[in-house]
């Protein structure tokens, strides 16, 4: 009984330790539940009161996230959800709102990929959506434009319309910039090789003869494709990303212009006059073109497209400049009142020096004035020297403007001034006179001069002539040695021409003879076995005999011979190293056989005749196929020496 | 510098983009082989003196499905016709192969490639019938590569 009591004592110890927050929770419960006291209450006072008690428990297991609760409120949660928009909208947004917004936020943090591909159809459609409306508006701003605006460009504009067929509104656009042209290339139809280039300053590219292959390749390609589908029409355009290639065929060339956006109607139009004008001067070259781009032609060309791309720079900075009236007109105003200004002073500076300059050389004071353009000069002065002075240095300040001299002289001034005048005169007429005499001296020495330099170029001339008569001299000699040259030729051949017609006759009808080479050919004898030099006797018998007959007439010409070569071939069986050894056997082993002859030692040949193998490169082919046995063979032939043809005639010119 | 189109021609897996991958200085990606049945690559030669470039197109062989442009032949000066040794029927269509070229250039010239030389015998390889313009050449042993380039650009710049 005392263990008993012992245990219940430890058991509530052990309860206090382990489920103290239980304990204080039941003890919580037990004295809300006295306070309840259900059995005098009615069912919605209970409900008020125990409800609160709900709230904590459930809002406690779903910040624990306790599995069970969570898996019955997920059955209810659509519907609540439904029920809840149908009777206060905004303020399920505004519950949902705190939620939803961080989760999307990190659900895009953590996937962005999943996301976007989530998101992309959506987006897509809604930015394309967003896009057509603003380019919509823009259009319409720039209809209300056309329709508002009253410049000049407007009706220029409206008459380029009629006339293209295209609208205003996209006129007006494409006004706004040009594609700028970064590289030219002129390539030939056929072959697809490039011609020419021109690249815009930094926009060369590597390896332009491939990339233009390729080109004409993938054009080649795309029009084979428009072809397969009943079109008649050409690929002109092609455009990756910016990038656009305008083609444009001419003739045998295609001439490709690199874009960084695609030309309007208008840039369109200014290329092809290019075009034009790069086709019409270089139609012949491009025809003839095979390959070589070192030609003068290809390097003008090079220079004129360069030209070309430059100058579209400028005319677009141009361009620019131009489309600001309000500046160009700023700048008009202020030349002008520049050059206004700059007239008021230059013509304030002119009277002001011309007075002063005056005032020091005469010591008179003059008034200077313009009038319709010309300069008024009033005031006196004492002396007709001064008169004339003051005419002086107003022609000389103002040399373009008309004088008009309003200057007042004292009379007892005017017969000093006739006096000096006809004194003036005087001079005047020695002085011609003086000029007169020097005019004919100088005529003199001129005369003297002029006939020595004749004398002089006759001179030359006579030395031109010797020196030409001995050119003529030795261009003869020249022409004596070549005529004796040829002849000598000639007469070598006319020896060869003479051996081969006798051989020609002698052989007549022999299969052994070749009478295109002059040569004994025993390719259809059968001399060898395969792979051995060991001669057929009765084959090496009719060898001799046709050689017999073949030194007869060579042995006529000994004095020519240089040699008499036996040539041994094989078939193409085996390896060639060997092939080459079996020739040359079978070469000696046939030297060796006819050097013994009777008609080579009486007329002593033998050091004339010599051996060459050439193993099967030589070899028989008889419709596309080796014919083995006539390869395996045997060729005589003989070689003149030139010279010796030569000193004997040397010897007969002597005697 | 003169240059010159060359076309590389022959059935499919011949070895025609092998035999010229090796042995070119600059070439497109094969992906355009596949794309438009063309991929061009080029070389630099320096033949007597006389420097010269072969841009040479590696044309795909032709199927009854998906046939050739033949504007790609246009305006070549030679090309080289490409055979398996070791499938007979590859040997035998150079014929039809050569008809349509000579047929678009008729003044072009062209060499033989008797190609994949490193999968016969060296006794097999002694028995082929070659000439001056028929090469045994193999992609993997770099086995006559260059000779067949240099005879052909030799024949056209002649």
């Amino acid at each position: 009984m005392l263990r008993l009591e012992n245990s219940t004592t430890e058991l509530n110890q052990l309860k206090a330790l382990l489920l103290s927050d239980e304990l204080e929770q039941l003890k919580e419960l037990e004295s809300k539940l006295k306070s309840l006291d259900f059995d005098a209450q009615d069912d919605e006072t209970i409900m008020q009161r125990v409800t609160p008690l709900f709230d904590t428990i459930l809002l406690e297991r779903l910040q624990h996230k306790d599995e069970k609760t969570l898996k019955t409120l997920s059955k209810y949660l659509a519907q609540i959800i439904t029920e809840t928009s149908k009777n206060d909208v905004s303020g399920l947004s505004k519950s949902l709102q705190s939620v939803i917004s961080p989760a999307i936020s990190k659900e895009i943090a953590d996937n962005k990929d999943v996301m976007i591909d989530a998101l992309y159809p959506i987006m897509g459609g809604m930015i394309s959506k967003y896009v057509t409306q603003a380019i919509k508006e823009m259009m319409e701003n720039i209809n209300a434009k056309i329709e508002d605006g009253l410049s000049f460009d407007k009706y220029k504009r409206k008459l380029k319309s009629k006339v293209s067929g295209v609208s205003e509104s996209e006129l007006l656009l494409e006004e706004s910039s040009d594609a700028l042209i970064s590289s030219l290339f002129v390539l030939q139809k056929e072959s697809g090789l490039l011609i020419a280039e021109a690249h815009l300053e930094d926009q060369e590219i590597d390896d332009p003869h491939m990339v233009a292959s390729m080109a004409s390749a993938i054009k080649d390609f795309i029009n084979d494709w428009i072809k397969s589908h009943k079109t008649q029409s050409e690929v002109q355009m092609l455009s990756y990303g910016n990038a656009t290639l305008y083609i444009e065929s001419a003739g045998s060339v295609y001439v490709i212009a690199f874009l960084d956006a695609e030309p309007d109607y208008e840039q369109r139009t200014q290329i092809n006059t290019f075009f034009a004008s790069v086709v019409k001067k270089y139609a012949d070259f491009f025809q003839n073109f095979e390959g070589d781009d070192s030609v003068e032609e290809v390097q003008t060309l090079s220079q004129k497209m360069s030209e070309y791309l430059n100058t579209q720079k400028v005319d677009s900075k141009t361009e620019k400049n131009s489309k600001n009236p309000v500046k160009y007109f700023l700048y008009l105003m202020a030349f002008v009142l520049v050059g206004y200004l700059f007239y008021i002073f230059n013509a304030w500076y002119l009277k002001y020096s011309v007075e002063r300059r005056v005032y020091e050389r005469t010591g008179q004071t003059v008034h200077l004035s313009d009038k319709d353009g010309q300069i008024v000069v009033d005031g006196h002065v004492d002396s007709m020297q001064n008169f004339y002075e003051v005419e002086k240095i107003i022609q000389r300040t103002a040399p373009k403007k008309t004088l008009q001299n309003n200057l007042l002289l004292p009379m007892s001034n005017i017969d000093k001034i006739v006096t000096e005048q006809m004194s003036k005169n005087t001079s005047t007429s020695d002085s011609l006179e003086n000029k007169l005499t020097l005019l004919e001296n100088s005529f003199e020495q001129t005369t003297n001069n002029l006939n020595k330099k004749i004398l002089a170029l006759k001179t030359e001339l006579t030395q031109s002539e010797d020196h030409l008569k001995e050119i003529l001299r030795d261009t003869t000699g020249e022409l004596e040695r070549l005529k004796k040259e040829k002849r000598n030729i000639k007469k070598i051949l006319e020896i060869k021409k003479e051996i081969n017609t006798k051989l020609d006759k002698t052989f007549v009808g022999n299969k052994f003879y070749n009478k295109k080479t002059n040569a004994l050919d025993f390719s259809k004898l059968n001399l060898f076995p395969e792979g051995d030099a060991n001669y057929d006797a009765k084959a090496i018998r009719i060898v001799s005999q046709n050689f017999d007959k073949y030194m007869q007439i060579l042995v006529g010409y000994k004095a020519y011979i240089k040699n008499i070569t036996i040539e041994g071939h094989t078939d193409s069986s085996g390896i060639e190293d060997d092939n080459l050894l079996l020739s040359k056997s079978r070469a000696l082993v046939v030297s060796y056989f006819i050097k013994r002859l009777s008609i080579v030692k009486q007329y002593y040949m033998k050091e004339y005749i010599q051996t060459k193998s050439f193993g099967s490169k030589n070899r028989v082919m008889l419709n596309g196929m080796e014919d083995k046995i006539a390869s395996r063979r045997i060729e005589i032939n003989f070689e003149l020496e030139k010279s010796k043809i030569l000193d004997k005639l040397k010897e007969m010119t002597d005697d | 510098m003169i240059r010159k189109k060359i076309l590389l021609l022959g059935d499919f897996s011949v070895g025609k983009t092998s035999l010229v991958r090796r042995y070119v200085d600059g070439a497109f990606d094969d992906k355009y082989l596949t794309t438009i049945g063309v991929k061009i690559s080029k070389k630099l030669f320096n033949i007597e003196g006389l420097e010269s470039e072969m841009l040479i197109w590696d044309i795909e062989g032709s199927t009854p499905s998906k046939k050739i442009s033949l504007g790609y032949y246009k305006g070549a000066s030679g090309a080289i016709f490409v055979a398996d040794i070791s499938r007979r029927e590859t040997v035998e269509n150079i014929e039809k192969h050569k008809e349509i070229f000579l047929n678009e250039n008729p003044n072009a010239k062209f060499v033989i490639a008797y190609n994949k030389s490193d999968k016969l015998s060296e006794i097999a390889q002694e028995n082929i019938v070659l000439g001056d313009d028929i090469f045994l050449t193999s992609a993997k042993d770099d086995s006559n590569v260059e000779e067949l380039f240099i005879k052909l650009m030799k024949e056209i710049v002649a």
